[in-house]
């Protein structure tokens, strides 16, 4: 029975924001603040002679500086999330505080606190540090060479970390083979770029002995885990809260050295201590993506793919960060994609190199490794003569063969990898669009037409007893409900999304229902949100617990109506025995009776917990289709259409999907054609603020064709296959694909991404030279 | 980053080299120039204020004037830091007779570190060119006069 779900809903998140009333970090001011500014390295390796922080404490107002003398033997280096089946080296965790050398630009050193963030700021220019520079490196492939410089020397390598997973007879694969694509692919490093940037507020309360964190996180569960490892204190000592987040896409899931600082800062101090990230510190604190690919396919010359060996490298920056591993593992065990692949042997290596460390954005690896796929799915078109449509629909895993494991053992629940495609060439009137670039190609003349298609699959959730999510319901005595939820939004709409569901399961309207997040004290379990998980997981918990409230209400019911509690149902805020909805008792009735009931303690009113573990993760499917016209004169891309159809399962609301689908394609659209980290062979960014990085404009956007699949997921009560992150993993190649299609009528060689008009018309004009 | 360029002097290879290498004339020159003390031979103190779009600030450091060779040629080995990053450079100073006059060549390398070469590194370039032409129009003045005086 569902009256809102699936109902495109005004998020109830937007009026506040819109209007100004959120409530973000830098909106806080908690009695006795003091302020913190970073001192950050202006090297990207070298040694540290000498810091003096003289004068700056001299300052009237300041009433801290600290450096990492000060947290020997109290704060210990950031901890790293491993991965089964992953090799990684120890020693390369990221320092609280730069202890003896600098390894990247921006790398904090040194902490100024006073009495006003402009004090803070004149006193962090007094910190004097003596720097001796060391020999830097910065390419990962420069990097993975021996005889390269060393990022840590007493590591011995920069080879940092690796994954390998292998099935299947490559072998004999490859013997059979009619043909081999031998490929090299790039992925740039990016800046996640989240509209907020990072910030927190630590406070210690000598009497509860407790930390609480306010911060811009994705997940304070999580960061309570991290906390405790760097402080080697139990996790109950620390509380953290997140108040309104402006988005993160994966940056705002680590415990950054600043969050340590303030903790320790505020300990010490005894007072509460604010740090707010500014945009330029944001461009170096943490990366992602920045990916090498050696490709080789094993094909028949019907385009099948019989075996599929890759080795990539990945930038892990010079320190590990919480989720630094986290690409490597999902690059290597989720490269195979939506296909039919009987044999594979997949490596991906982590090299440290002088610059920020990296971690997960926005689809955590998958579009690292999709982008490999997929190009080399048109390459495999363009060497056996098919069409790449055709090509794909060869090698696509059949819906007969759902559920499917992989040759690195990724686990397929269900669904149909080939609608989506099916209906992505309608949509995009495909065999119209190769009609005109025929006709274009024989004219000879004329901006080229490209179209390009990608296929794809994206895991949700992130399976297993460690991801538990709790979701506490509450059903007052007034009839009105409260959700509290692990899951910890950014710009997700969540609070809308699970006021839905609650109302349905309910039989009550979404404005009944409170959705409350943000503090890791009001739920036992949880993670937080990535991985696509906030509705897979968590929105299931709430459907679980929401449940568990109703069987409770049921139950009172069942007494008043004289009936047995499953023949109790509930609709239109009235609860009723089946069949006699004209003999209601109201919803608000039935909660107070319950209250009555209930066992003393707690919020007044019935509570229960709704626990929903995920055992594997859930897997949505998508195909986009770009078609582009290139100038060959100026190197210039436009969009002539877009089309994106996802399987995501069933909708909650549709307006939010389509939302995160209509950011998704931006974010992958900026990665394909203009954003990249930039750096000097010194190691100095040179795309340090958002005048020089280019994240997509409005007037970059296309008109995006959207529609949806909707095969439901046997892994979750509600059904759905997670949204988030998958259109940014299809976005970047199918654009990446148009753009080679469009140049292949020159003979010429698509370049690496960002597709920048600068590297277009350098293609064009200067091939083969 | 790399930095060149080309200047045409009056005069003779060996004045214009003899003024180039004038620590006084040098301090003179230099834009925003505080302060330039020698620190033994060959080698200076210097205090720079020096300003990029929004962002100013001053670098204390070093100059050094190696490998002289009357007449021809000398490298300057520069590294300063201060509120806005950190500068240190090494380039060639190539002077040469061309046609009565005398052409001096400038090439080196820069890194750039700090505030500045995070939000100026793209004007970056363009403002160092200034600054070097500023220097040398100002070096012109001092070897016009120097003949003039002599």
């Amino acid at each position: 029975m569902t009256t809102y779900t699936g109902q495109w809903m005004l998020r109830r998140e937007d009026t506040p924001l819109l209007t100004g009333n959120g409530s973000f970090i830098e909106d806080m001011a908690p009695p006795g603040l003091l302020h913190a500014t970073a001192l950050r390295s202006v090297y990207a390796h070298a040694l540290i002679t000498r810091i003096d922080t003289t004068a700056a404490l001299a300052m009237p107002g300041v009433v801290s500086v600290i450096t990492s003398d000060d947290l020997e033997g109290s704060v210990g280096d950031l901890s790293t999330v491993g991965r089964p089946g992953m090799e990684w080296v120890e020693g390369a965790n990221h320092p609280v505080l730069a202890r003896g050398k600098v390894g990247y630009v921006g790398q904090l050193v040194a902490v100024v606190v006073a009495e006003s963030l402009s004090i803070a700021r004149d006193a962090v220019d007094l910190v004097r540090v003596d720097y001796e520079p060391l020999p830097v490196v910065m390419d990962i492939t420069e990097a993975a060479k021996d005889g390269s410089p060393l990022v840590h020397e007493h590591i011995g390598t920069n080879l940092g970390a690796s994954l390998r997973v292998a099935g299947g007879d490559l072998d004999a694969a490859f013997a059979r083979a009619d043909h081999v694509i031998d490929e090299h692919f790039e992925v740039p490093r990016l800046s996640p770029a989240p509209l907020e940037g990072r910030g927190a507020i630590a406070q210690y309360d000598p009497e509860q002995r407790t930390m609480t964190l306010w911060m811009t996180t994705q997940g304070g569960h999580h960061i309570k885990e991290l906390l405790e490892e760097t402080f080697n204190l139990p996790i109950e000592h620390f509380r953290v809260m997140a108040p309104d987040v402006g988005g993160g896409f994966g940056m705002k899931h680590h415990l950054y050295p600043e969050d340590a600082s303030l903790c320790y800062l505020a300990y010490k101090l005894g007072r509460p201590v604010k740090w707010v990230e500014e945009r330029m510190e944001n461009m170096v604190a943490s990366h992602a993506r920045g990916f090498a690919t050696h490709v080789q396919a094993a094909i028949d010359n019907e385009g099948h793919i019989l075996g599929f060996r890759a080795r990539q490298l990945a930038d892990m920056g010079a320190y590990y960060i919480a989720g630094t591993l986290t690409p490597i593992n999902v690059a290597a065990r989720r490269m195979l994609g939506p296909y039919l692949i009987d044999a594979a042997d997949i490596e991906c290596v982590g090299v440290f190199t002088n610059l920020p460390p990296t971690g997960p954005f926005r689809g955590a690896g998958q579009p690292e490794s999709t982008f490999c796929v997929e190009r080399t799915m048109d390459i495999i078109a363009a060497k056996v003569g098919l069409d790449p449509v055709e090509v794909r629909r060869r090698n696509l895993v059949p819906p007969s063969a759902l559920p499917y494991t992989t040759a690195t053992g990724m686990r397929y629940d269900s669904g149909d990898f080939i609608a989506p495609m099916n209906r992505a060439i309608e949509l995009a009137d495909y065999d119209r669009w190769r009609d005109a670039q025929r006709m274009q190609r024989a004219e000879n003349k004329g901006k080229l037409i490209g179209i390009g298609v990608a296929t794809a699959c994206k895991a949700a959730g992130g399976g297993g007893a460690s991801f538990t999510s709790d979701a506490r319901v509450v059903v007052t005595p007034q009839g009105k409900v409260k959700v509290y939820t692990e899951v910890s939004p950014h710009g997700q709409g969540i609070e809308t999304v699970f006021s839905q569901i609650a109302a349905d399961v309910l039989g009550i309207t979404p404005a009944d229902v409170q959705v409350l997040h943000g503090d890791s004290d009001m739920v036992f379990r949880g993670q937080g949100t990535f991985a696509s998980r906030s509705l897979t997981v968590g929105g299931s918990a709430t459907h679980v617990g929401a449940t568990e409230a109703r069987n409770v209400l049921a139950g009172v019911a069942a007494q008043k109506l004289g009936c047995a509690p499953e023949e109790v149902e509930f609709k239109d805020s009235k609860v009723y025995k089946r069949g006699t909805p004209g003999q209601s008792i109201s919803f608000a009735e039935v909660a107070a009776a319950a209250s009555a009931t209930a066992q003393p303690g707690g919020e007044p009113g019935i509570e229960v917990t709704g626990t929903f573990v995920l055992e594997d993760n859930v897997f949505s499917s998508m195909a986009h289709i770009a078609v582009v016209e290139v100038d060959p004169d100026t190197g210039c891309i436009r969009f002539l259409r877009y089309v994106a159809v996802h399987d995501c399962g069933p909708m909650v609301n549709p307006m939010i999907v389509e939302g995160q689908v209509h950011g998704g394609i931006a974010q992958g659209l900026g990665e394909a054609l203009g954003e990249v980290m930039a750096y000097t062979r010194e190691g100095q960014p040179l795309t340090g603020s958002l005048m020089d990085y280019h994240l997509p404009l409005a007037e970059d956007m296309p008109e995006i064709i959207f529609e949806t699949v909707n095969t439901v997921s046997p892994m979750n009560p509600l059904g759905v296959r997670g949204i988030g992150e998958a259109p940014t993993v299809a976005a970047p190649v199918a654009v990446a694909n148009a753009v080679a299609d469009a140049l292949s009528s020159l003979g010429v060689r698509v370049p690496n991404i960002p597709l920048t008009p600068m590297r277009v018309w350098n293609a064009i004009h200067h091939a083969g030279s | 980053m790399q930095v060149t360029g080309s200047y045409t002097f009056d005069g003779l290879p060996s004045d214009v080299w003899a003024v180039l290498v004038d620590p006084d004339a040098v301090a003179d020159c230099v834009p925003g120039c505080k302060s330039f003390k020698a620190m033994g031979s060959d080698k200076y103190r210097a205090i720079m204020a020096i300003g990029i779009a929004s962002v100013k600030g001053q670098y204390e450091g070093t100059v050094s004037i190696l490998d002289q060779r009357p007449g021809e040629s000398f490298r300057l080995v520069l590294e300063g830091s201060g509120t806005p990053g950190f500068v240190r450079g090494e380039g060639v100073v190539n002077v040469v007779e061309k046609g009565g006059k005398t052409q001096v060549d400038v090439t080196g390398d820069a890194e750039v570190g700090g505030i500045i070469g995070r939000v100026g590194h793209r004007i970056l370039g363009r403002a160092s060119k200034l600054l070097i032409d500023e220097y040398f129009k100002c070096m012109r003045k001092k070897v016009a006069s120097t003949r003039v005086g002599s």
